[in-house]
């Protein structure tokens, strides 16, 4: 078994390295040359050969990505066009931000999921099933920042029950969990929550109808063996999958959604991106991306080691 | 348009005479490796399943060879091996005498001349095809005109007795298993080819069906000029269908020959429980013990020696270290056991002659 | 045999599952006895309706659409008018089930040994140490080697052989006085399927079981039964001791089945069939269910059921040519 983690994490690597790679591609992916960003159009060209030769730009390419790759391990993700301070700084706190906003969102979503997802899982084909899948197809279609924007509208302008931006009172630093934060994570939490919740149904729904359709639940009614049993073995059989699914949910939303948190203000990694795309902030992209990136890998990292410990069918080899 | 010209794609004549086998099999081996531990150069492999491990054999023109064995003896992966569906790891198989492939026949003119016909006849079928398309579907890729080839799927549907104008245009899931079965025959049969090779053909159908399409195969072969390889675990199913019969152990040819011979007189320990497990049908003569205990030892890391000495009655302390090859226990018959070799060192071995 | 010593009484069982599009007759008026340590064989093909009696047997079918009419005693409980509660008291302990194909049939992500204590501490109040106690016991006495190690084991980690006898030891759990077995030799190899029979045999007369076997298998049934009832569109079509159904079968269907069984025919003589296919059970034809696929039809076979008849009591089927009185209803 051990054996089996060291392997997984042994391949997870050269997958961070592709990550990396891409991500360092990125900016010269994008039209236009990555000097018009920082140096303005009519600058002369002995200041332009400056500039480039500052930011390494008149290196071979995979020389550039050798000395980025080389800082980012050190964890210096560079300076950001747009502010010069370390990309890092700003980015810590959006990152912990988005963070507390996927977790939240996640768990709402979670719980419907799997409350809806059971119930048409169970009584499929009746109306209850019929009920929670509209629901959940509604949940996955609608636009989220179109349903975040009516949030705001009922809730914020026209009800005035919670606050439509921000992520916190404006004389406050940080975050703490008092209602006064609290309120601000409610809409766009809901909001994102909407999405995990439809496809988590789903996917509820199939595992549960699968199992309950094979052939080891009779054997457990012939055992003599009461609903409560029987619903715990469907649970332990249905875990593995549906763990798996709420994994991967959860690190899309950690990827931080630049609608949703545009839509509301909240300061998280989608907000930060959607800046430094509007100013060509090529450092902070980069960073944020591979951050970004990184947790992804990490989390599906776990949703397969998770499987694994889970489901006794998988080798372990 | 470009006219091709339609093949009427005969029954591709004999070649090698009949005294040449069909098929010659020599030191067929096929492994499989096992997955797992690190992957190199951080570890080493894990080890192979010996899955066909060394079989030699030949089956003759005209004749119906038949192969049992239990589960994990390589019956199937040896059916895959001569029909060309997976490489063997080791050994040769020749057809009248050439060789697959490296110059000798091509896998097309191969397969025009071997047919299979699988257990499931469900997933055999391609569910979007009407059986009639079907049947038709190989002549058309071997040349013939959509019209000779259809023409052609009615005749042979008629011919394993499914109405052409009923049955024609269904499709898969309109038809029982027999029946579907029927139609898995009659496409085996559309190349007119030489050799079908049967894998259980029957054991996922009713009794009386299966008598149904027992019957059928037998008038086929008469009516085709076929040859037939049946493999079946089902020891009463060969005995009515099969002139010799090859008994497979763990990947190995544990005994061969006619098979009246071998039902009546078995020269194999293994073929003698095997056939002694069947269920009698005379309430009279039940036993109470059964004649093999345990299961199939590991394909991966197979006994030393005989492969069957660790559940053998007879075995003796040369038959964990010798390895028996096939030797002659009579009128073309042959078994690879050490009671049959002589000299082999077996206390019922016969002596060496003087 | 008295009515307090039967173990299992059934008299018109008659099993129907309705849905919206159509209605269908599973089983269609079952009537036996079983005595205890008695072993009977339900032989029949697919379609026939044996495995729904077998289920019918601890209403084990699926509770919304299965309607069970007609008298079922087993073991002195009356199991149709049983509340689902009282069913579920029953099954595993008074009667138990082993299943065709034990891969599927038993949970793949728990453990053998806590399959089997899960029975026990559902049935039985005793500790989860004695329960793991008995459990040991248990694959034992179906002889799984390395018994100890195995508790912990995964079905997928066995072969077919020892998941059946998994499967047979956690059926016999909690001592049952009956034991119902849906061809449970079916999908294993020869060797082992003859091991599974006679472990079966054994343990039903040192644990005094009456057992109930289905197959489509004559040789399965004339190496266990001591009574065979042949099942065809719902009904039982004939039974008797296995020998006399081996010897003189009665029924042109039961003897159809035998002329179709490989045994002992010469080589490359062709077998006789049944020709036509099983009836579609939700439209069955007014009469013999067997009428358009028999050799002997008469015209008297289209009218009405044939009722059971045979010149001794024991032996009987459904075949208005079989000589002897038609049997009236035994005695309710």
């Amino acid at each position: 078994m051990m054996l089996y983690v060291v392997r997984r994490i042994l391949y997870a690597v050269p997958i961070a390295l592709s990550v990396g790679l891409v991500c360092f591609l990125l900016v010269h992916i994008a039209p236009g040359d990555p000097i018009n960003a920082i140096v303005p159009p009519d600058a002369p060209q002995a200041v332009v050969e400056q500039v480039k030769h500052a930011y390494g730009l008149d290196r071979p390419l995979p020389v550039q990505f050798a000395i980025w790759l080389g800082h980012v391990l050190q964890g210096d993700l560079g300076r950001s066009l747009a502010t010069g301070r370390p990309v890092w700084e700003d980015l810590r706190g959006a990152v912990a931000n988005t963070l507390r906003l996927a977790v939240v969102a996640s768990l709402l979503g979670f719980l419907a999921g799997v409350v809806l997802g059971g119930l048409s899982g169970v009584f499929r084909g009746r109306w209850i099933d019929r009920a929670a899948t509209t629901i959940a197809v509604a949940g996955v279609s609608v636009p989220h920042y179109w349903l975040g924007m009516v949030l705001v509208i009922t809730f914020s302008v026209t009800f005035n029950v919670l606050p439509a931006m921000g992520a916190g009172p404006d004389d406050v630093a940080g975050w703490s969990w008092d209602w006064a934060h609290i309120q601000h994570l409610v809409l766009p939490a809901v909001t994102l929550a909407v999405i995990p919740a439809g496809i988590i149904t789903r996917a509820i729904r199939g595992v549960v109808s699968e199992i309950l359709s094979q052939d080891f639940i009779g054997t457990l009614r012939g055992k003599g063996l009461r609903g409560r049993t029987i619903a715990y073995h469907v649970v332990i059989n249905a875990a593995p999958q549906v763990l798996a699914v709420m994994g991967l949910q959860l690190g899309y939303l950690m990827g931080g959604s630049i609608l949703v948190e545009t839509v509301f203000s909240w300061p998280g990694t989608g907000f930060l991106l959607n800046s430094a795309i509007f100013q060509r902030d090529i450092p902070v992209l980069q960073g944020t991306i591979l951050v970004l990136a990184i947790f992804f890998v990490l989390v599906n990292l776990a949703v397969d080691l998770m499987q694994t410990l889970l489901d006794p069918r998988i080798s372990r080899a | 348009m470009k006219t091709v010209p339609s093949e009427r794609l005969d029954q591709i004549p004999d070649v090698g005479g009949p005294a040449q086998p069909l098929l010659t099999v020599r030191d067929l081996t096929r492994h499989f490796a096992l997955k797992g531990g690190l992957p190199t150069p951080f570890g080493k492999p894990r080890g192979v399943i010996r899955a066909v491990d060394g079989i030699s054999f030949d089956l003759r023109k005209g004749e119906t060879l038949g192969i049992v064995g239990e589960s994990g003896c390589g019956k199937s992966t040896t059916s895959r091996l001569i029909m060309s569906l997976m490489q063997p790891t080791g050994g040769e198989i020749l057809f009248d005498g050439q060789p697959i492939g490296h110059g000798g026949l091509t896998l097309k003119e191969y397969r025009r001349q071997v047919q299979m016909v699988f257990q499931d006849s469900y997933a055999s079928l391609n569910p979007r095809l009407t059986i009639a398309e079907s049947i038709a579907f190989a002549p058309q890729v071997h040349g013939m005109a959509r019209r000779g080839a259809v023409t052609r799927a009615r005749e042979l549907l008629a011919a394993v007795g499914l109405e052409p104008g009923q049955f024609g245009g269904r499709y898969p899931h309109e038809l029982s298993g027999g029946q579907r079965q029927r139609v898995n025959i009659a496409r085996a049969l559309a190349l007119r080819p030489r050799l079908i090779i049967l894998d259980e053909p029957v054991s996922a159908l009713d009794k009386s069906v299966e008598a149904q399409v027992l019957n059928l195969l037998l008038d086929l072969k008469e009516d085709f000029g076929l040859t037939y390889l049946f493999i079946s675990h089902d020891l009463g199913v060969v005995h009515h269908v099969s002139d010799r019969v090859l008994v497979m152990y763990l990947g190995q040819v544990a005994e061969i020959g006619p098979v009246e011979r071998i039902y009546a007189d078995a020269a194999h320990p293994y073929t003698a429980a095997l056939l002694d497990s069947r269920p009698s049908m005379d309430p009279a003569r039940r036993r109470t013990e059964p004649p093999l205990t345990g299961d199939s030892p590991n394909p991966i890391n197979p006994p030393s020696g005989c492969r069957f000495h660790t559940r053998c009655q007879l075995a003796e302390p040369v038959c964990s270290r010798d390895v028996p090859p096939l030797a002659p226990a009579g009128p073309d018959h042959q078994a690879a056991c050490l009671m049959v070799l002589s000299g082999s060192g077996h206390t019922q071995a016969p002596a060496l002659a003087a | 045999m008295k009515d307090t010593e039967k173990l299992v009484e059934a008299r018109d069982l008659t099993v129907r599952f309705v849905t919206r599009d159509a209605t269908i007759q599973a089983v269609n008026g079952v009537s036996f006895d079983l005595a205890p340590r008695e072993t009977l064989c339900i032989l029949g093909e697919s379609g026939s309706g044996k495995s729904v009696t077998l289920r019918a047997l601890m209403r084990l079918n699926p509770l919304k659409r299965t309607v069970v009419e007609g008298r079922l005693r087993v073991g002195g409980h009356d199991l149709i008018a049983a509340k689902e509660r009282t069913l579920s008291d029953i099954r595993g302990s008074v009667v138990s089930m082993i299943f065709q194909e034990p891969m599927t049939a038993l949970d793949p992500v728990f453990t053998i040994g806590r399959q089997i204590r899960e029975t026990i501490l559902r049935h039985e109040a005793v500790s989860r140490a004695e329960a793991n106690r008995r459990a040991l016991e248990l694959l034992e006495l179906v002889q799984i080697p390395s018994a100890r190690r195995r508790l912990d084991a995964y079905p997928h980690e066995m072969s077919g052989g020892l998941r059946q006898r998994a499967m047979i030891a956690i059926a016999l759990s909690c001592r049952p006085k009956l034991l119902l077995a849906d061809e449970p030799t079916t999908a294993l190899d020869a060797t082992v399927q003859i091991q599974i029979l006679l472990l079966i045999k054994r343990l039903q007369s040192e644990l005094g079981m009456g057992v109930i076997f289905v197959t489509h298998d004559l040789g399965v049934a004339g190496e266990v039964a001591d009574r065979v009832a042949v099942m065809y569109a719902g009904r039982f079509v004939e039974e008797g001791p296995v020998g006399a159904m081996m010897r003189a079968p009665l029924h042109p269907y039961t003897r159809g089945l035998l002329g179709a069984t490989v045994h002992d025919q010469p080589r490359g003589q062709r077998l006789t069939t049944i020709m036509g296919a099983p009836p579609d059970l939700g439209r069955l034809p007014p009469g013999c269910a067997f009428a358009p696929r028999c050799p002997s039809v008469r015209a008297g076979c289209l009218v009405d059921v044939p009722a059971l008849r045979g010149e001794e009591p024991t032996h009987q089927a459904r075949c208005i040519l079989v000589p002897g009185v038609p049997e009236l209803e035994r005695a309710a």
